[in-house]
């Protein structure tokens, strides 16, 4: 069938107790043996200086920003190209795909031409964002 | 064959599907840890583990009883509800996503022909992208819960890769949605059987696919999340035991279900070249098992290609994969896009 | 199996959404968010909706929510405790918001029974979506409109988060 979901869900709980049955089954056998050495973060045998939990860096975020919507332009373009083969007027279907690529395609240029693709800031960029 | 008509028929074959496809990605991915340790041995010139077991065969099952005998450390510093629970979600979606890949050609149980994929859904791409793209979650909150600097860094890096990469991923295989007018990866397949191979219609998508595979696996010229020599083991740093081998197991099960939609989507899936679905049909079951053992061939073959390009090619430094990513890969799968638009002018014009 | 699926996603959808309102912890609320997201997405698979289930995951649970995950990262540490006085706020709106959608939902029961109650898995939706996106005369204007949202979205978003960035530096 097309809508198959359930034996997704079967699958989904015998993945989920694959995966829990070794971690509890292990809990019998495992040696515990924890000392105070053994609690801190691994840092190569040096003592941590300051909190692990810093913040990082903005770029990250702007990444995930521009991921978000690149993402929704490509769940859109799914369904045309689901339909895009078989459709009666042909014309008409490609020019309606082809100006939401180009569409998104202008969005690329953009974060392009922004710098906001550049990982590493030049210092064109840095001066315009200020200015 | 619905579960009204013969419930216990019905449960019978899908239980039995699941537990063939759990088993062939556990045996795999076992096995690919021996073969990636063998072959990177093989190229810089050392025998490799062949100690337990005649060549080092028994060497998996070996190092599945010391991952139950390790003691499991779970540090002070930790956050410990989302630090046990990141190394559960990084292997569940590369088990789930196994359900729509179609593995052998359909099998003929008691007069019922039963389609050899655990669940033929009609979206099967879209769900198999969906549900890969929630591996990000495993790595981020390991990184985030171990509370500790490495993991953290390897954590965040890992994150921003494996969006920017998925982008990649769902745009190459447009053009073959757009020819084949099907999200079905069964019917996928089964025009590549009686047709020509996705890699010879769709080369620019496939060379982009396989480049964002790695990516997404992050495995290298790609691991900048566990680069050992910047990140000691990146995100994963702080993890011992058990919940080690689930990110390792999760790691080659990601490796597993990407080389099994190469297969399919590029690479013919269960098809061997000149034989086409009658052959498969004449042959009956044994055309599924030849199928199966074709299917297979294809996706260690790819396995044995991550290996492969693990000791060929060195790693990229982090502005260099994002450049890779967005300034270069993008641009080719959109433009890619447009050009199979152009070519595949729908039939009938 | 229908009623199972309805029982396990609902719940989870419940569970997380509770766990994300109540929960002190900011970066384990966000992870709630993640659950009570994919547990919408599988009552969408539920009730037949293929395409919106897929697009739940791919861009909530997936995209948006990593989004959020990263902003509360990006905050300090002392942003990451909330105090239990946000409890004494959510729980009178949870509140009302439950008894709301339990009387809706009640007096929606008769109207979908009466139209047919035909709730369920009927056929795939992605092929009707991509034609009526391809329908001059349904929804191939909008269609279009929306990928310039998108971009217009972009535009903004970007606009913003630099002036963040300037802001911080």
């Amino acid at each position: 069938m097309y809508l198959d979901f359930h034996a997704v869900l079967v699958f989904l709980i015998t993945g989920v107790m694959m995966v829990s049955t070794p971690m509890v089954l292990g809990m019998l056998f495992r040696p515990r043996n924890s000392y105070k050495e053994k609690d801190m973060p691994y840092e190569c045998g040096e003592d941590p200086i300051g909190g692990a939990q810093i913040r990082f860096d903005m770029r990250f975020y702007t990444t995930a920003l521009i991921f978000i919507v690149f993402d929704a332009e490509i769940v859109l373009i799914f369904p045309w190209a689901h339909v895009f083969a078989h459709h009666p007027e042909q014309g008409l279907a490609l020019v309606a795909g082809l100006v939401f690529v180009t569409i998104v395609f202008f969005g690329l240029i953009y974060d392009w031409a922004k710098g906001d693709l550049d990982w590493v800031k030049s210092f064109r960029n840095k001066r315009r964002v200020q200015g | 064959m619905s579960f009204s008509e013969e419930p216990l028929l019905y449960i019978g074959v899908n239980l039995a599907k699941i537990i063939i496809v759990t088993h062939v990605v556990l045996v795999v991915c076992a096995y690919a840890v021996l073969a990636e340790r063998k072959v990177s041995a093989w190229m810089q010139d050392r025998v490799g583990p062949n100690r337990v077991g005649y060549f080092g065969l028994l060497q998996p099952i070996a190092d599945a009883l010391k991952f139950f005998f390790k003691e499991d450390i779970v540090p002070g510093h930790v956050n410990k509800a989302l630090f046990v629970l990141a190394p559960a979600i990084a292997l569940m979606p590369s088990l789930i996503v196994l359900a729509v890949i179609p593995i052998a050609p359909p099998v003929v149980v008691m007069g019922h022909t039963v389609p050899m994929v655990i669940a033929d859904l009609d979206i099967g791409i879209l769900f198999l992208f969906a549900i890969s793209s929630l591996a990000v979650y495993g790595v981020v909150l390991a990184g985030w819960a171990s509370n500790s600097k490495y993991p953290l860094l390897g954590g965040v890096r890992a994150s921003a890769q494996m969006i920017s990469y998925e982008l990649m991923l769902g745009l190459s295989v447009v053009g073959i949605f757009m020819a084949t007018g099907t999200l079905r990866l069964m019917d996928i397949v089964n025009l590549q059987v009686d047709g020509v191979w996705n890699c010879f219609y769709h080369p620019i998508a496939f060379i982009i696919f396989v480049i964002a595979a790695f990516a997404e696996t992050n495995r290298l010229p790609f691991d900048l999340p566990e680069a050992e020599t910047e990140l000691v083991a990146g995100y994963h740093t702080e993890y011992g035991s058990m919940k080690f081998a689930m990110f390792f197991i999760g790691e080659y099960a990601a490796m597993f279900g990407f080389s099994a939609l190469v297969a399919v989507l590029f690479l013919g899936g269960w098809d061997i070249p000149f034989m086409s679905s009658e052959t498969f049909a004449s042959l009956g079951n044994w055309g599924a098992v030849v199928g199966f053992i074709s299917f297979m061939t294809k996706v260690l073959a790819f396995m044995f290609l991550y290996i492969w390009v693990r000791w060929t090619i060195p790693r990229f430094r982090y502005d260099q994969l994002m450049n890779l990513g967005w300034k270069v890969l993008l641009p080719i799968a959109l433009v890619n896009v447009i050009i199979t638009g152009l070519f595949n002018l729908p039939k009938g014009s | 199996m229908l009623d199972f699926m309805f029982i396990f996603f609902a719940s989870l959808a419940l569970l997380g959404g509770l766990l994300m309102a109540f929960h002190p912890n900011i970066v384990h609320s966000a992870f709630a968010l993640v659950a009570a997201l994919f547990g919408v997405a599988g009552l969408y698979w539920t009730l037949g909706a293929d395409f919106l289930g897929a697009t739940q995951v791919l861009l909530y649970v997936g995209g948006i929510t990593v989004l959020l995950l990263f902003a509360v990262m990006l905050s300090t540490r002392d942003a990451a405790r909330i105090s239990i006085a946000r409890y004494a706020l959510m729980a009178p709106i949870v509140g009302l918001l439950g008894a709301f959608l339990v009387t809706t939902g009640k007096a929606l029961v008769p109207i979908v029974r009466a139209a047919g109650g035909a709730l369920g898995p009927t056929e795939p939706t992605t092929e009707k979506i991509g034609n009526l996106f391809m329908d001059p005369t349904a929804f191939m204007l909008p269609f279009e409109i929306l990928a310039v949202l998108l971009l217009v979205v972009l535009v903004g978003a970007i606009t913003l988060a630099r002036r963040g960035e300037e802001d911080a530096a």
